[in-house]
């Protein structure tokens, strides 16, 4: 009987999960209507790279360095095209999407089915994110290892580099929807949101390490929580730190993951009382 | 005429002003963020000159010049006219554009005034103190005819960026899907124009100074204010290829606007 209940309640948990992959995938069915406009990603994104590939050659070749802060020429390439391979996977814009239900009411959709509010938006961003790894990043991650030297150390430390990347984009989401939730509260979102992702990418090391900050910036910046959303995850894929500090960023981003949660279990109690829409 | 128009610009910067006012906090966060979006490149800037001796031929307060006058001129166009790609795509899909059609304002100038957008008007003066800081740095000498060239060639600058939005903005009357990937394309190669040309060695040089010639922005007018000026030829090159960007992307706004049918008629 009692096995029998274990079974039952199984199925029921898959059950969960199927409606919550389902909602994965009608974000993609949507998602699969704008193709063209994505397309043009696999363009421009390398093109940044192209122009940082000149910049950095200049820097190096004027100073004579051999590396600047420990990133040889092509390991500074390499953790550039990181980043515009990767990037993608760990940002998330749950926030937008968060104040986009709040001002058009449309919250109260999830809220009012069997949905835990926080997996339908976890479901959404992972339908956008396969979709985007399918279409954009794969493409750009080859032509980042075909020209701009990005390569792993080793399986080790590539698969260690994946992991931070997962929890990265765990830890993104989560920040990112404690961060919309304030949209509960105030009339427009958008430029808060637009602040946020600007301070982020600078402060997590997106377009240029986070070693070049002088020493008690860089002390504050390992700090918080942003440099485990680019800087970690580039470095260890480069094998730049060794494998015990690697294990600690792991630890680091799971804690960060569970402060998070805390903090959205406490701000959604408030938030809900908030939310308005027609016949609430 | 022109003072019709100017009348009409300013009527429609205190109407959007009016409608932004409702929400101040959103309006301050979003010029924030775009002050902190144009500022990230001198950050960076700064934090590479506190590691290494930087580029070559140029010095730290060089570069910021350099840096300074794009983020103004980008600001500038930013701030005029960005948003007309996505204000005539937007005005294809829902049919808006027959109210501008409709009025006895030449259209291309009515949009262009509908499309102000307050976000860059911060950068402006943060980007034009820069160059002014630089230069007080330097302890540059500047003759009239400097800057009057530097003036002359940034708003060549400008007038390649409206050609770029004016051209774009065309395809919108052929099909609103595209519009937004050929901007980003485009918008990509600004990166080009903010860092000096002879970094990219010298085929890049050479086309973003002939045939896109993006090194009109920022490049060639600081060249101009720090004396650092080797020829003529690539700064008249450049000014005759924006000329005529120009004059090729009003023919296609007028070519392209025949063939537009808006929804009903």
């Amino acid at each position: 009987m009692a096995l029998q209940g274990k079974i039952k309640k199984s199925k029921q948990r898959m059950k969960g999960l199927s409606k919550y992959l389902r909602v994965s995938k009608n974000v993609m069915q949507t998602l699969s209507a704008y193709k063209l406009e994505f397309l043009m990603d696999i363009i421009s994104q390398p093109l940044y790279l192209v122009i940082s590939f000149f910049l950095w050659k200049n820097i190096f070749e004027f100073g004579g360095y051999q590396n600047i802060v420990g990133y040889t020429f092509k390991e500074m390439i390499a953790y550039l095209a990181f980043q515009i391979s990767f990037g993608g996977i760990i940002i998330s814009h749950v926030d937008f999407r968060i104040s986009e239900e709040v001002n058009s009411g449309e919250i109260i959709i999830p809220l009012t089915r069997p949905f835990k509010y926080m997996l339908n938006h976890l479901a959404i961003e992972f339908g956008i994110t396969s979709f985007f790894i399918l279409l954009v990043d794969l493409p750009v991650m080859l032509i980042s290892i075909l020209f701009f030297f990005m390569a792993p150390k080793n399986l080790a430390y590539f698969l260690l580099s994946m992991t931070v990347v997962l929890l990265g984009s765990l830890l993104y989401f989560m920040f990112s929807f404690c961060f919309g939730l304030i949209s509960c509260w105030i009339k427009k979102y958008g430029g808060l949101g637009r602040l946020k992702t600007g301070i982020i990418d600078v402060l997590s090391g997106k377009y240029i390490p986070l070693n070049f900050f002088p020493a008690p910036v860089l002390a504050v910046l390992n700090f918080l929580p942003f440099s485990y959303l680019a800087f970690a995850p580039a470095n260890i894929f480069l094998g730049k730190i060794s494998y015990l500090e690697s294990l600690c960023v792991i630890i680091m981003e799971a804690i960060w993951i569970a402060f998070f949660y805390v903090i959205y279990r406490i701000i959604w109690k408030y938030a809900k009382k908030q939310i308005t829409g027609e016949g609430v | 005429m022109i003072a019709r128009y100017l009348k009409l610009w300013l009527k429609y910067i205190l109407l959007y002003f009016e409608k932004i006012m409702a929400y101040k906090f959103h309006f301050i966060a979003s010029t924030a963020a775009a002050l902190i979006f144009d500022f990230t490149a001198v950050l960076a800037t700064i934090l590479v000159y506190l590691n290494t001796k930087g580029f070559a031929g140029w010095t730290f307060e060089e570069f910021l010049l350099l840096q300074g006058t794009f983020i103004f001129v980008f600001s500038i166009a930013h701030t005029s006219f960005f948003m007309l790609p996505s204000e005539v795509s937007d005005g294809v899909r829902t049919g808006q554009l027959d109210k501008y059609i409709t009025k006895p304002v030449n259209l291309l100038a009515h949009l262009t005034m509908d499309s102000f957008d307050k976000d860059g008007i911060l950068p402006m003066f943060g980007g034009l103190a820069l160059v002014v800081y630089s230069l007080v740095k330097l302890g540059a000498q500047i003759s009239l005819f400097q800057l009057l060239g530097y003036f002359a060639l940034i708003f060549l600058g400008l007038i390649l960026f409206y050609s770029i939005a004016v051209s774009v903005s065309s395809i919108a009357f052929m099909s609103v899907k595209g519009t937004s990937a050929i901007a980003e394309i485009l918008y990509s190669f600004e990166g080009f124009s903010k860092y000096p040309l002879p970094v990219f060695g010298n085929v890049i040089a050479f086309i973003m100074t002939f045939i896109l010639p993006y090194g009109i922005v920022a490049f060639y007018p600081s060249t101009v204010l720090l004396n650092k000026v080797v020829s003529f030829w690539p700064i008249i090159g450049a000014s005759l290829s924006t000329l005529f960007i120009f004059a090729f992307s009003l023919v296609l706004w007028s070519k392209l606007f025949k063939k537009y049918q808006s929804a009903g008629g």
